[in-house]
Order: structure tokens, then C-alpha cells, then sequence
């Protein structure tokens, strides 16, 4: 034994140990910050960060996250946490924590330096947009169709012609309906030179003549029967090919023809848009429609659902997702061959990471002068592989103030299988109005004077499809509007309706999933100001939108015309051939199946007759040999 | 170069004074890590085994380097004779399990397929290494050490510092 070999061994360790007492906090600092940094693309710092190897605790002084719309800001900031890492599930390479306590978060507190970080060369995105960029695009363009209201009654009743506002909206119906007459001629061709290639008439007239006589029990050899049999057989093969084409063109031909005249049905939503777009050119308030509400609050939630759903991003960036495919590793340089790992059951239960509970504290607001809402709450079984745990990610929030307002958020985050759902719920109740600066807009009162309000909004998201509900009643309302004078008609009729209004409701509402997605938003702002509007702007608002109407109506029809024209062209041509085809080797797609039955009972009919014969001649033959002995 | 650095590691450690079975069993245990994929626990207790006994460490670098090279081109068989090991005998489920729950043991990574077939593969090969090895060491040294000095690549290998400083060492021993 040479125990002083160890001696360099030792040291080296030891070396090594001394390094990570000394460095290990500022690397793994330097480690979470980084990720930090690549999730909410601003500075992440952490400040007092100590790792205990020996006690196996970790603990900081302070965390604070940048906020990248506004660098100037944090988008949370914590106080001190610490928490404890459980020593037998670190000796499996499982990260378990029991427990852990964060205090003092808070939301949009102010930063001494900028939180942005060096700019960098944009990463190529994948081009691809996920389901919820398809969201907020769908909230986008609900607002920018919105017509921008600028009633002006005296200029409408003298100078309104709807034939040239439809000239200049520009139309969109024409454009789609070019595509739908492109698709269904591409559609036509496709079908034109199929029939020209395929003629399976004589191939299955010379079947028909081939076998129409076969007639097994004629047949006296059993060779000639095999014979026969290989040409039915050969008959068979032939018809069944036929009959296979016909029948997948069959169905092609209905997908082709389902997919053409589902057109016909999108007609009117097409003439329902251009309708929108020439309202908004003659800068008319849509009656018909209510859709006041969305206008005077559409913008400013619509700001509020995109940054909602900004920060959704960037949560589910860090979210674990199952899936059936192996994980993607980091690349690295590797000379040989990784290998696979197998999974055994795992008797503890630890998944790579988990919290098991953390219980937070704060305040949504910035600084203790303005705390907002004072929070507490917990946040239970936060996992890198929820699907061992069994259990999803949930979140419980409430808080008060002493003026009796309070909010309650619960959330809860199931990744546990490969279908996620994230649901949200959120209640304000009471939240004080009173002397509440409102956005600037053309419609809205400057501020609320008094007033309170109650706010409920739940949301579910799965990996494709959303469906989010939005509530909010506001009451005992006061209002103070810019003194400037109002010369729009639409604009000083809003003010008026809501200077009156004691209660403001507004509901809202998104669902869908894959493209297609809903937006609603009601008020009773659209009673009230639309009855309002017709009442004010009476006959000559209601002559215009009929004029358009009429002018769209009648655009609508000669191209309903067009397109049903255009769809039932060649439609009636080709379903008679196929219906041909159909027949035709139906028919003798039974006849060759009979033939063929017939031939085959008849060789099992004749082998068992010969095989009985045999046997008979074997039992005497067997009889003589016995006898004879 | 890399080659003719191995080569004069070879020599070398043929022409020291270290008995040929203490050589045999550094140059084995020295091949186990060079099978194995590196970063795993067992290959700790190989550094420590080799630093204890009093074997050439340089001749367990060697093992591990000719390991090392050779292991790339086996790779494939290692995963087949870990896959069946893990996978395909059902008996040894238990016992696999077992070891995956118990503490540190996953360091030593043996649900790897890699990492289980290279190590059964690298104790099988584990007593005949020593054993040829111990051959080759004993058959150098009788019969095939004028040859190889004659050979143009020890000139070369012979040239280098290190060489020369050896040889220096050993002529102020005579």
C-alpha cells in the first residue's frame, strides 16, 4: 500500500474544496442570474446569495428582476428567502425542498441602475407563431377594425353617397372571391385530367367477357379448374384496383367539393366585414351592432390582455412539458456515444426539482407608501416533472386593506400530463375609483371622481385553445370630463350617457381554439348610448347605413350568383362520371367475387372427394395386406 | 505526434523498474475508466485504487488512454449489452431498482446503458488484461527491447527532454 500516493489526491480535492467554498455562491449566483436573464430578457441580480454546503441551506438577501418593457423598474423584487435542500434526495441527484419562505415580494419597485441588458443580435424565432401570439394578433386586429367613430349629422345629411364610399373602402370580396374561383379551377383541372387518364371501362369489359362464362361445374379436370382459378383470380386483382381508385377518388371528390362550397356559407361574414370597413371609411357608428363598449374600453384592455398574456410567455417558458419524444439535451461536445437511460421505479417519488410548499409575502405595490395590496399566500408543488409528483403547480393568493378592499388569485398550473391546462382565477372586490385618472381617449372622462368597483376574471389555457371570462361592475360613479368643447355628435352623446350613469357593467369574454378564436365585449354603454344615437341621429343614420346595406346586399348577391356558378360549373359533370365509375365496377366487382366463390367451393368440393376416395382405397388395401396375413 | 507520445509512454513505462504484474494491474485498472464513460463515481474509487497500491500510475494513464481510443469504435456494444443487462433480463429488475434508489448510487450512473455495458464489459476483460499485459511486459523485456531500440522511432522518442532527463536519472543511479 502506498498511502502517501493519496497525498496529491488529497490536496488536489482539497484544492478543489477550497475553490468552491470561495467561489461556489458567486457561480451559482452568476448561474441563476443568467437564467433569470434568458426568461425575463432584463437584469436579474441577486444580492447576499450564500450556498451552506454543510447544512446544505441556501439563502439571499434580496432578488431583483428587471422589468424589460420598463428597464427603470423591477418586474418583482424579493426579500430575504432561505430554505433547506433535503439531504437524502441530494445523494440521489434530486433537488427536494420541503419548504421555503419568501418575504417581501413586491411588483414594479424602482431600481437605482438600468435593468436592460446589452443589446444582442435577435435570435432567428422559429417563424412560427405559438397559439397564443395567434391571441393576441386576434385582440389586435379586433381593435384596429373598430371603427374610429366621428359622427358628424349635418355633414351626413348633406353630402352622402354610398355608391362612391363603397368604390373607395376597397372591398375585400372581390380578392377572396378571385381565390375561391382559383381554387375551384385548380380543383377542375385536377379532375379533367383524371378522367382523361383513367378509362376503366375496357378493363372491365374484358373482365366481364373473360369470366361471364366460367362455369366450374363444367370444368372436368382439376388442372383446368386451377387454371380457371388463376384467372379469376387475375380478374380480381384487376377489378379491386378499379374499384380502390374509384373509391378513394370518390372521397377526394367530396373533401374537394365540401372544401368549395363551404365558401358559399363564409359569404356573408365576408359581406359583414366589408360592411364594418365601409362604416368605418364613412366614420359611422354601427347600431346594429353593440359595440360601444368595446370601443370605449376594447384599447385599453386590450393593452391589458396583451401584457397578461406577455408575462403567461414568459411563465411557460419555465414550465416543465411532458412529452412521449426524448428530452432535448444541451449540445455538447461529446466523442462518444451517450447512451440510454432507464428509468426505474422510483421508490421516493422525487422528480429532478421540487418545492414542496413556498409561502410568499408582499405587496403589489412599488414602495411601502404605496404598498397596494399587502399578499400572502402559498405556492404548492412546483416541479420539474410534475407527472411524478402527481400533483400541479398551485398558486393561492389573497390580500386586503384596511378601506376593505381585497383580491383572492388562485391559479393552478397542471403539467402533468402531456395536454397541459393553466387556469387562473382572479376576484378584486371594492377596489376604490375615486379620483382615478383615466387613459386619454376621446370618449372617456378624464377621471372618476368617486366610485367603486369589483373585478372577476377567470382564464383557462391548454396547449391550443383558450377560454377567458371578464366581469367587472363599477358603481356610485362620478365623472370629470376635459372642459374643451365636443363638436362629434357620437363623442358628446357618449359623455352624456356616462355622466348620467351611476353603474358601469362590462363583460367580457374570449373562446376558441386553433384559428379560430371569439372576442366578446359587452356594456351597458350599448343600450344606452346606441337607443340614444338613434334617437339623435334618426333618420338620416338610419338612411345611410340602409344605403349601404342595400349597395353590399346587392354586390352580395351577384356574387353569390358568381361563385355558385362558378362551383356548379363541372360539380354535376364529374358526380355523373364517378356515379358511372361507381356502378360500373360494383358490378363487376360481384360478379368476379362470385365467380371466384364459386371456383373455390368447387376445388374444395372435388379435393375432399378425392381425398375420401383415397382413403377408401388405403382402408382396403389395408384390409388385404391384414387378411392375407 | 499523439501516437509516438503513447508509444514513448509505453516504453517507458516497459523500461522502469516496476515489477511486470504490478504494471499488468495498473495498465487493467487504468483501462476501466478509459471504457467507461468518465464522469461517474466508480471511476473515483479507480483513481484512488491506482494513487493506494504501489503500481505505476503512469502505466494506469496508459490503460486509460488505450482504452479510451478503442472504447469509441465499442460503443455501440456497450449499449447493446446494457440494454439487454437493464432491459431485456427480467430477473435483475429488482436488484437495478434497488440500486437506483439507493443513496450515491446514481452517481455511479449504471442505468446508463453505456455506462452498465462498458463496465461489465471492462470487469470481464478485467484478469485477462493483467494476464496479457504481464506477458507483454515479461516478453519485452526478454526478447523484443534490442529490436524496438533499434527501431528510427525511438531516436525520436529518445530525443525528447524528458527521454534524456530519465536517462540522465538512471545513468546517475548506475
Amino acid at each position: 500500500m502506498r498511502w502517501k500516493g493519496l497525498i496529491p489526491l488529497v490536496l488536489t480535492l482539497g484544492f478543489l474544496a477550497l475553490g468552491s467554498v470561495l467561489f461556489m455562491d458567486k457561480w451559482i449566483e452568476s448561474g441563476i442570474e443568467k437564467a433569470g436573464q434568458s426568461i425575463t430578457g432584463a437584469k436579474v441580480e441577486i444580492d447576499g446569495f450564500h450556498l451552506n454546503l454543510f447544512k446544505l441551506t441556501v439563502q439571499w438577501d434580496r432578488l431583483q428582476a428587471a422589468d424589460a418593457r420598463s428597464t427603470m423598474r423591477n418586474l418583482v423584487e424579493t426579500g430575504r428567502a432561505a430554505f433547506r435542500m433535503s439531504f437524502p434526495a441530494l445523494l440521489r441527484r434530486r433537488v427536494v425542498i420541503h419548504e421555503m419562505t419568501v418575504a417581501d415580494v413586491r411588483s414594479g419597485s424602482p431600481r437605482k441602475t438600468d435593468g436592460a441588458l446589452p443589446q444582442k443580435e435577435p435570435k432567428p424565432t422559429s417563424g412560427q407563431p405559438d397559439f397564443l401570439d395567434k391571441v393576441k394578433a386576434k385582440i389586435k386586429s379586433e381593435i384596429e377594425t373598430m371603427p374610429v367613430v366621428r359622427f358628424d349629422l349635418g355633414k351626413l345629411k348633406r353630402s352622402f353617397n354610398a355608391d362612391s364610399l363603397v368604390a373607395i373602402a376597397g372591398l375585400r370580396l372581390p380578392g377572396r372571391l378571385d381565390s375561391v374561383r382559383l381554387d375551384a379551377a385548380a380543383a377542375a383541372a385536377d379532375w379533367d385530367a383524371f378522367f382523361k387518364t383513367f378509362h376503366p371501362d375496357d378493363d372491365l369489359v374484358k373482365v366481364r367477357d373473360e369470366i361471364k362464362n366460367v362455369d366450374p361445374k363444367q370444368i372436368k379436370t382439376v388442372p383446368e379448374l386451377l387454371s380457371t382459378l388463376n384467372t379469376v383470380q387475375a380478374s380480381w386483382k384487376t377489378v379491386k384496383a378499379i374499384s380502390d381508385t374509384v373509391s378513394s377518388r370518390n372521397q377526394k371528390f367530396k373533401q374537394d367539393y365540401s372544401r368549395l362550397s363551404s365558401y358559399t356559407g363564409q359569404l356573408k361574414t365576408w359581406v359583414q366585414d366589408d360592411y364594418r370597413g365601409v362604416l368605418a371609411k364613412a366614420q359611422l357608428p354601427d347600431l346594429s351592432v353593440q359595440q360601444v363598449g368595446k370601443m370605449v374600453f376594447g384599447p385599453h384592455l386590450a393593452s391589458q390582455a396583451e401584457t397578461w398574456i406577455d408575462r403567461y410567455q414568459s411563465l411557460k417558458k419555465i414550465l416543465p412539458k411532458k412529452s412521449d419524444k426524448p428530452e432535448k439535451k444541451k449540445k455538447e461536445k461529446r466523442t462518444r456515444m451517450r447512451g440510454q437511460d432507464i428509468a426505474f421505479a422510483d421508490r421516493h417519488g422525487w422528480p429532478t426539482f421540487t418545492v414542496e410548499k413556498l409561502s410568499l409575502s408582499g405587496q403589489t405595490g412599488p414602495t411601502d407608501s404605496s404598498a397596494g395590496f399587502r399578499l400572502r399566500g402559498e405556492v404548492t408543488d412546483i416541479s420539474s416533472q410534475p407527472w411524478i409528483t402527481g400533483r400541479p403547480v398551485v398558486v393561492s393568493l389573497s390580500g386586503n386593506k384596511t378601506d376593505g378592499r381585497s383580491v383572492d388569485v388562485l391559479a393552478v398550473l397542471d403539467h402533468r400530463t402531456e395536454l397541459a391546462s393553466d387556469s387562473f382565477t382572479v376576484k378584486f372586490a371594492n377596489v376604490s375609483l375615486n379620483h382615478i385618472a383615466v387613459e386619454k381617449s376621446a370618449y372617456l372622462p378624464s377621471q372618476i371622481r368617486k366610485g367603486s368597483a369589483d373585478f372577476n376574471c377567470s382564464a383557462m389555457v391548454l396547449e391550443n385553445a383558450v377560454s377567458v371570462k371578464f366581469s367587472s361592475l363599477a358603481r356610485g360613479l362620478a365623472f370629470d370630463f376635459d372642459s374643451t368643447a365636443v363638436t362629434d355628435t357620437f363623442v358628446r352623446i357618449l359623455r352624456d350617457v356616462i355622466s348620467r350613469l351611476d353603474e358601469i357593467t362590462l363583460n367580457a369574454g374570449m373562446k376558441g381554439a386553433g384559428e379560430d378564436i371569439h372576442i366578446r365585449l359587452d356594456s351597458n354603454l350599448d343600450d344606452k348610448v346606441g337607443g340614444e344615437l338613434k334617437r339623435v341621429g334618426s333618420q338620416a343614420l338610419t338612411d345611410a347605413q340602409n344605403k349601404i346595406t342595400a349597395r353590399l346586399k346587392n354586390i352580395e348577391n351577384e356574387k353569390r350568383a358568381e361563385l355558385a356558378k362558378v362551383l356548379e360549373e363541372k360539380q354535376k359533370e364529374f358526380e355523373q362520371k364517378l356515379a358511372s365509375c361507381v356502378k360500373l365496377s360494383g358490378e363487376q366487382k360481384a360478379l368476379v367475387q362470385e365467380k371466384l366463390k364459386l371456383v373455390q367451393d368447387e376445388i374444395d368440393k372435388r379435393t375432399n372427394k378425392e381425398q375420401d376416395q383415397l382413403g377408401k382405397k388405403a382402408r382396403d388395401l389395408l384390409d388385404g395386406v391384414l387378411k392375407k396375413k | 505526434m499523439f501516437f509516438i507520445n503513447l508509444f514513448g509512454k509505453l516504453i517507458r513505462i516497459l523500461e522502469s523498474g516496476a515489477t511486470p504484474r504490478r504494471i499488468a494491474w495498473a495498465f487493467a485498472l487504468g483501462t476501466i475508466p478509459g471504457w467507461t464513460p468518465v464522469a461517474c463515481l466508480h471511476n473515483g474509487i479507480v483513481l484512488i485504487l491506482l494513487c493506494i497500491f504501489n503500481i505505476p500510475f503512469s502505466a494506469g494513464i496508459f490503460g486509460f488512454a488505450v482504452a479510451g481510443l478503442l472504447a469509441l469504435m465499442l460503443d455501440p456494444l456497450f449499449h447493446s449489452i446494457g440494454y439487454a443487462v437493464l432491459v431485456q433480463i427480467p430477473f435483475l429488475k429488482p436488484l437495478w431498482t434497488w440500486l437506483y434508489n439507493v443513496p450515491l448510487a446514481p452517481l455511479l450512473r449504471l442505468n446508463n446503458t453505456v455506462v452498465m455495458g462498458s463496465l461489465i464489459f471492462s470487469f470481464i476483460l478485467l484478469f485477462p488484461t493483467v494476464f496479457f499485459f504481464k506477458g507483454f511486459v515479461v516478453r519485452y523485456r526478454t526478447h523484443w527491447r534490442k529490436h524496438v531500440d533499434r527501431l528510427k522511432i525511438m531516436k525520436i522518442i529518445k530525443g525528447t527532454g524528458i527521454v534524456q532527463w530519465v536517462q540522465k536519472l538512471k545513468g546517475m543511479e548506475g
